[in-house]
């Protein structure tokens, strides 16, 4: 699974900041701006380890306890109240 | 079960489905057959294909905008033409650093192959040494254009102009930051799986950049200066 | 959950156009790349003479220089992008060809569609005239 990453929100205000100086030519803010896209570019493409593993033994018991709460809750539902 | 892949039909694959080789596999072939055997394709197919998709999206874009210019070329309000504005020696030139510069990242990339960590850096730097020329000589052509009073808000056809070409020198300058990070990151970390897909997207998108350059030539300056 | 190892150097992992080199390969991944590059050269100088000459029915320079740019990114797509009729090529092969048509519907249309207004209304100026 890949690695959660707050990078996608964090250029997105940087380019929306660098937009909203673009309107108002706001000069030293579109610098700040593009700067702050590329930085934030570059520290995320450096990061070493971008996904983990889990085994599918994990996966079949997180399921069978999900089914498990489920079976219980509608079991539960069914009792005439 | 593992069936090779023999040319009879009676060897139990009638539909020719294929089927993974569960250890018989060749350096250079995957377990995923493409024809949904063998589990989900490789992580550099996966990533090719992608960013493949990704330049298509940004070719349609490009569309958008010579449609634009296309209808908008003859809209002059009066102000200078094409065939006054563009200086064709100089859009040559262009044309022959951005060609040169696609084989050189070609090369870079049989250079990558060979895991030549020299070559590979040479072949990369010859590549954004031609970009910058390309994009220095279209920085000077906007500046001329703009003294001479041909700026982009002078007519419907150089707002157009503008807009086309200058869209393209964005993405060349993207390329050039992108390429320089590449550079740095080669230089690091080596020739890790997760930087030689990086290597291959940043190729693909340089010659999509060359063929875009191609239409633009052609369309606008060719087009422009003698019709 | 342990993070997975990216330095494996995964000699299988191939996509379309890869070719595995050996050390006496270059020359073979070398030439497909100089073909391209004097075939698109060749095309480039083709462009620009026949756009300059008169070579070519003036009426029909536009056609033959978009010909010719058509078919020199017919060669990047081959030799540089190694987009080839392989059936590992086939998912790019019909994403590309997705792309063409949306891109031959935009312009094609915008044209179509502006010349047609263009024919149909009013010029601009007389348009002006009446407003004011």
């Amino acid at each position: 699974m890949p690695k959660n990453s707050p990078t996608g929100f964090v250029t997105a205000f940087f380019t929306s900041v660098t937009g909203f100086a673009l309107i108002w030519h706001i000069w030293w803010m579109v610098v700040i701006g593009l700067v702050g896209a590329f930085a934030t570019f570059v520290v995320f493409a450096w990061r070493d380890v971008d996904e983990y593993e889990f085994p599918a033994e994990e996966v079949a018991k997180i399921d069978r306890e999900r089914r498990r709460v489920r079976a219980e809750a509608i079991a539960a539902m069914r009792q005439p109240a | 079960m593992s069936v090779g892949a023999t040319a009879s039909g009676m060897s139990g694959d009638p539909y020719k489905l294929g089927y993974s080789h569960h250890g018989h596999l060749e350096p250079g072939t995957d377990e995923a057959t493409g024809h949904g055997e063998g589990g989900p394709a490789s992580k550099r197919i996966v990533v090719a294909y992608g960013f493949w998709i990704f330049l298509l999206s940004d070719i349609i874009m490009f569309s958008a905008f010579f449609a634009s210019y296309a209808v908008l070329s003859g809209a002059t309000a009066g102000g200078p033409t094409g065939r006054e504005l563009f200086d064709l020696p100089r859009v040559a030139i262009q044309t022959l650093c951005l060609l040169t510069s696609s084989f050189a990242c070609g090369l870079a990339a049989i250079a990558t192959r060979l895991r030549n960590h020299l070559w590979t850096q040479i072949g990369l730097l010859v590549t954004g040494l031609l970009g910058v020329v390309f994009l220095a000589l279209e920085f000077q052509e906007f500046t001329t254009m703009i003294a001479q009073g041909a700026g982009p808000s002078r007519s419907a056809f150089l707002s157009s102009f503008f807009a086309l070409v200058g869209c393209h020198g964005l993405h060349v300058t993207a390329g050039l930051l992108w390429l320089g990070t590449m550079m740095a990151q080669v230089f690091v970390k080596g020739f890790q799986p997760p930087i030689l897909r990086r290597l291959m997207c940043f190729s693909l998108f340089w010659h999509a950049l060359d063929i875009i350059w191609v239409a633009l030539f052609s369309v606008v300056y060719l087009i422009g200066a003698y019709s | 959950m342990n993070p997975s190892s990216n330095t494996r150097d995964d000699q299988r992992d191939l996509a379309p156009g890869d070719e595995l080199i050996t050390d006496g390969d270059v020359a073979s991944g070398l030439l497909g790349y100089v073909i391209g590059f004097v075939l698109a050269l060749g095309l480039t100088a083709c462009s620009f003479y026949v756009a300059g000459s008169d070579l070519i029915w003036k009426p029909g320079i536009p056609t033959g220089l978009i010909v010719l740019a058509v078919a020199q990114m017919g060669v990047h797509l081959v030799f540089f992008l190694h987009i080839t009729t392989s059936p590992d090529s086939t998912n790019n092969v019909l994403a590309l060809a997705f792309g063409v048509l949306i891109v031959v519907l935009v312009i094609g249309g915008s044209l179509w569609i502006m010349a047609h207004l263009d024919h149909n209304m009013m010029p601009m100026d007389k348009l002006m005239e009446i407003q004011r």
